[in-house]
């Protein structure tokens, strides 16, 4: 339960915490876009450095970031041998029964899992461990606020989100609180089959429920006290203002596009199909 | 009988957020009687009782259940927790069955009894906890918070346990609700012989329903005693945040004033009647 870190924010003074979350946001699209375009080995070991690069002006340990990486594990692996044996090429390196591995294989089991990892690791150094989720979706709901002009309710999807955002800390507490609870009363939720477990899992989901559905009455009457009428007319005490950082992270990844491209074309080591 | 040696835990080892918890806590729990364990807020208290029924494994030490270390066969953690009852803070959240009858059942059915034994058990806990006949069929959402409390301290009682402990059973009660509880307490340590830890961090509670008081301050055991023995350090008690009884205080400026109180001067009730005795003296 506590190993949740994906998605989680780590309070810093570095160049990236201090940005305009909407700039992050740019940002982090531009960077999962141009992670697609890479497709040739130099292209890719570039991004890796730029990624490195900004891990470590965060100042936030290595070690959280390998936290970050350790629940798409699965993912990894799975791509890894998907890869390795359904991808045909000409240099055939192993043979066994069914089982052909082509050089290609390899090169594409190694670029597909580099790339996934940049991608976690992206998202992570740029949005979620160096942004508060506060301001993460104060920049997305100022980013999105054209849409309300078609009666998208922008303001209430970032009210929600920041809500949901709010609430999972609490929430990872009570079911931790509910479940030790109930493991004095001799719960077992670590053996037996699946439909046992499901069903040992009840006496923690009910509880949980009840209780949220408890704390949303409150949370609704409470904002109704503080006279919360939605978006219309509300002020901020935190105005979101671009900064000159902001145009020199957005000159670095600008660069960084270019210099991919540029690597795609120019040295194409290896590219991937 | 549960002895703890040299009782250590650290919460976010290796993180800037590092904190003992507890430190080298060594104590032993006497059966039959009820001990307090008071503390200031974050003093360790919680963390400790979670340790005792194997919810938290301490990073160094040994817990000993009638002389078994609980740790040394982590898979019979189960029945460690059958007879080491614990009634979490703000139980009522625990509550989840159809009704307050299956919901006490809960344990008992978990430790594979019969039927007939679960009834008997579930009308033994309710009757110890104050949870009324006519109760027993509602559904727990349905009770006002000094029930739910109440059902749930039933929950853990009915599985016997023979040591029971209950984090801040009376938090957040009115008068008469705090002292039905501690009373149904009280009636179970004495009918059963359990040893029973209530942690608290009201003086007044302890004084009246302890025989034994514990101090735990920063994760650290500082006094350790009977109450009289423990209420008796009034300055060391001050020194820790935690201070003496209200009525403790009162009688001690009656005898700077002249008034010869002997005997309980730690309960309401034991001042009134020493100081009608003695008031009745100096009148005459």
């Amino acid at each position: 339960m506590r190993d949740i870190t994906l998605g989680q924010y780590f309070p810093g003074n570095s160049a990236l915490h201090k940005m305009d979350p909407r700039a992050k946001l740019i940002l982090t699209v531009i960077f999962i876009v141009v992670i697609f375009v890479a497709r040739s080995v130099s292209a890719l070991l570039l991004l890796s450095a730029v990624t490195i690069g900004m891990m470590c002006s965060t100042g936030i340990s290595p070690r959280v970031y390998l936290r970050g990486i350790k629940p798409i594990m699965f993912v990894i692996v799975f791509t890894t041998i998907l890869n390795l044996f359904m991808t045909r090429g000409d240099e055939l390196l192993f043979e066994w029964g069914i089982i052909h591995i082509y050089r290609d294989g390899v090169n594409n089991a190694i670029l597909m899992v580099v790339r996934i990892t940049l991608l976690v690791l992206g998202s992570c150094v740029f949005l979620s461990y160096t942004t508060s989720p506060i301001s993460l979706t104060d920049g997305l709901e100022s980013l999105l606020r054209p849409l309300s002009k078609i009666h998208v309710p922008v303001h209430e999807f970032s009210m929600i989100m920041t809500i949901a955002l709010r609430f999972i800390p609490t929430l990872i507490e009570e079911t931790d609180k509910i479940m030790s609870a109930q493991k004095a009363r001799g719960a077992d939720f670590s053996s037996g089959g699946l439909i046992k477990r499901a069903k040992a899992l009840l006496p923690v989901l009910i509880p949980l429920f009840v209780s949220a559905f408890k704390r949303a009455d409150e949370l609704a009457v409470a904002m109704e006290c503080r006279c919360y009428r939605g978006g219309e007319g509300r002020t901020r005490m935190k105005v979101l203002r671009y900064h000159a950082r902001d145009g020199v992270m957005l000159g670095i990844m600008a660069l960084t596009v270019a210099a991919v491209v540029i690597a795609n074309i120019y040295v194409p080591i290896y590219r991937l199909r | 009988m549960l002895q703890l040696e040299n009782i250590t835990y650290t919460y976010g080892a290796k993180t800037p957020f590092e904190k003992r918890a507890v430190d080298g806590v060594s104590l032993t729990f006497e059966d039959g009687k009820i001990t307090g364990l008071i503390g200031h807020t974050g003093s360790g208290k919680s963390t400790l009782v979670q340790m005792l029924n194997g919810l938290i494994k301490p990073d160094s030490g040994h817990i000993y259940l009638d002389g078994r270390d609980i740790w040394s066969e982590p898979k019979k953690m189960r029945d460690v927790r059958f007879r080491v009852g614990l009634v979490m803070q703000y139980p009522e959240y625990q509550l989840f069955d159809e009704t307050v009858r299956a919901d006490i059942s809960f344990g008992p059915k978990n430790m594979g009894l019969t039927e007939s034994e679960i009834a008997e058990r579930v009308a033994e806990a309710a009757t110890f906890a104050g949870v009324d006949e006519s109760l027993l069929d509602k559904s727990p959402f349905d009770l006002s918070g000094g029930q739910k409390r109440r059902a749930a301290v039933a929950g853990v009682m009915a599985m016997r346990p023979s040591t029971l402990v209950l984090d801040e059973p009376a938090a957040g009660l009115d008068p008469a609700g705090r002292d039905s509880i501690l009373s149904g307490i009280r009636g179970y340590c004495e009918s059963t012989g359990a040893t029973v830890i209530i942690v608290s961090h009201s003086m007044e509670d302890m004084a009246v329903w302890c025989d034994n008081v514990a101090v735990l301050a920063d994760g650290k055991l500082c006094m350790t005693g009977t109450r009289e023995e423990v209420f008796m350090r009034r300055d060391e008690l001050v020194a820790v945040g935690l201070g003496v009884p209200m009525i403790t205080d009162i009688a001690y400026a009656l005898m700077r004033r002249g008034f010869t109180l002997g005997g309980d001067i730690y309960t309401v009730a034991g001042v009134a009647k020493s100081l009608s005795a003695a008031g009745g003296g100096r009148h005459a």
